[in-house]
């Protein structure tokens, strides 16, 4: 039903008033021509119809052959609209040189976005695209994705899947990397020894390679070699030569720390009112221009900044809002109990333990002395832990000396 | 004169008689309006109706259209008639429809 009345629309019509004697004849007469009529209805003495355009003229005949009057009441249609603009034939043609203009600059690459990149940085990936025909400005048609794709593929062992899509105006490339195959430890690694890498006492030492000059219970400084690389070995004439080693072994020492802390029995507590005021600023680039000034608070606040840009597109622009929040507090002194005051050691000395800490750690005992002062209080804290000591270290070959007596 | 008198008896007398080639339409199971050229109302609810094979339209107006059909006149009361499309073979009214009648 609605394509017959765009139909309609499109060829146009009019709306005319009849009046006479021979309506009903002229009805008939119409309808017999194989004219379409619609919408006829009386009103009062009149007959009111819609006819299509062409067919106006013969309408007309039959009009004078049974002797009504016709009147045109409404033109409808889009034959009308065009006389109309007939004579902004320029609006015309700048409609349609913006719809090709619009056709013309969407068919370009505005934006290449990609995705999935991990070892390959963003620019590495844009120059790798550049060089096989793809960059921000060519036409989009003409990019053949698949071509490229594989092109790339075949180049770039390290990369193991690529795909380029168009979208809009927009390149996405998404790729996945080859995984990094893990590192066998191989033959080459250069001869080194374990060192200490902190005073303690050994509590755990199972070497792989290396000799190991260490046992369980001896106490090591840093420095000290507990794994040496260095072998001798004997000739068959006793006379000794060395070989190196690569050291390597799980070494476990037993290590004493001591965490000093302490607390101030004395302190001042943000009592928060509720009220905020807030300095909204418009900046552009670097200038800041303050548009909303409330009186500042002379008092006690805490300063909340925030910044939001504004967004073309997808790109950031370097002008936006921001605003400063003051978060109005009344300073209260108060003062910490003894209790509340080793409570909040306890946490503090907690907190940092486990930050300090690997994983494979193993802490035997732990004793916090806690020392009550007159405004503060002081904690001093005992930690023996169980930990992996030993660093790598390389060392020089020993190279035989030439010298005069020694050939 | 009198023939025509005749011709009305007839009438009156066929109106229970099926004429002969009706009945073969009907046979073949052809679709009347078609073949015959007879006149078919269809009453859409209150509000519509649509008229096929008719040969002319005597009177018009918002309260009552007569149709002229190859079986007589259709006279078709109502309030607010409009009719909404016209061909020479069928025509679609709109409007609250109070009754068709056979003059």
């Amino acid at each position: 039903m609605m394509l017959i009345r765009l139909w309609k629309y499109l060829r146009g019509y009019v709306i005319i008033e009849v009046y006479g004697f021979g309506i009903e004849r002229l009805i008939n007469m119409s309808a017999y021509k194989g004219l379409l009529l619609w919408n006829l209805h009386r009103e009062g003495n009149k007959l009111l119809m819609s006819v299509g355009l062409g067919e106006l003229k013969k309408v007309h005949q039959s009009l004078i052959k049974t002797g009504c009057k016709v009147r045109i009441r409404e033109k409808k249609g889009l034959p009308f609209i065009l006389h109309r603009y007939k004579k902004r034939k320029i609006f015309i043609l700048g409609a349609l040189i913006t719809c090709m203009v619009l056709f013309f600059l969407s068919s370009l690459v505005w934006r290449i976005e990609i995705q999935g990149n991990e070892r390959y940085g963003k620019n590495e990936v844009l120059m790798i695209l550049k060089k096989y025909g793809c960059d921000v400005g060519k036409v989009k048609y003409n990019i053949e994705s698949k071509k490229i794709e594989d092109d790339i593929l075949l180049d770039y062992p390290d990369i193991a899947w690529i795909s380029l899509e168009v979208r809009g105006s927009a390149l996405i490339v998404t790729m996945v990397e080859t995984v990094e195959q893990p590192d066998f430890k191989v033959k080459d690694l250069p001869p080194a020894d374990l060192v200490a890498d902190k005073k303690c006492l050994i509590e755990y030492i199972v070497t792989r390679a290396g000799q190991p000059t260490v046992k369980k219970g001896d106490v090591v400084t840093k420095g000290q070699v507990l794994v040496t690389g260095e072998m001798e070995i004997l000739n068959d004439d006793q006379s000794i030569r060395y070989q190196y080693v690569h050291a390597d072994a799980d070494i476990f020492g037993r290590v004493y720390y001591v965490i000093t802390d302490s607390i101030k029995l004395d302190y001042i507590e943000k009592n928060y009112t509720g009220k905020e005021k807030k300095d909204v600023y418009f900046n552009m680039g670097s200038l800041a221009l303050k548009i909303w000034r409330p009186f500042k608070y002379d008092q006690f606040s805490d300063e909340i900044q925030s910044q939001k840009n504004f967004f073309f597109l997808d790109y950031e622009l370097p002008i936006g809002f921001s605003s400063i929040t003051y978060v109005h507090y009344i300073p209260v002194k108060k003062r910490y109990t003894k209790e509340e005051a080793t409570s909040i050691l306890k946490k503090r000395l907690t907190r940092s333990i486990k930050k300090a800490m690997d994983t494979d750690v193993e802490i035997i005992d732990q004793n916090t002395q806690y020392n009550i002062g007159k405004n503060k209080i002081t904690s001093e804290t005992q930690l023996i832990v169980i930990e992996k000591v030993g660093v790598v270290e390389e060392i020089k070959e020993r190279t035989e000396e030439w010298t005069e007596e020694n050939p | 004169m009198g023939k025509k008198k005749k011709k009305k008896k007839d009438k009156v007398n066929k109106e229970y008689h099926v004429k002969p080639a009706e009945r073969a339409v009907e046979l073949l199971s052809l679709p009347k309006e078609v073949v015959l050229g007879t006149p078919v109302v269809n009453l859409e609810g209150k509000t519509g109706l649509h008229i096929v094979n008719y040969k002319g339209i005597i009177e018009f107006s918002e309260e009552q259209l007569v149709v002229n059909t190859s079986l007589g006149l259709i006279k078709i009361e109502g309030k607010g008639l409009l009719i909404k499309s016209i061909t020479s073979e069928e025509m679609v009214i709109r409007g609250r429809i109070g009754g068709v009648a056979f003059k």
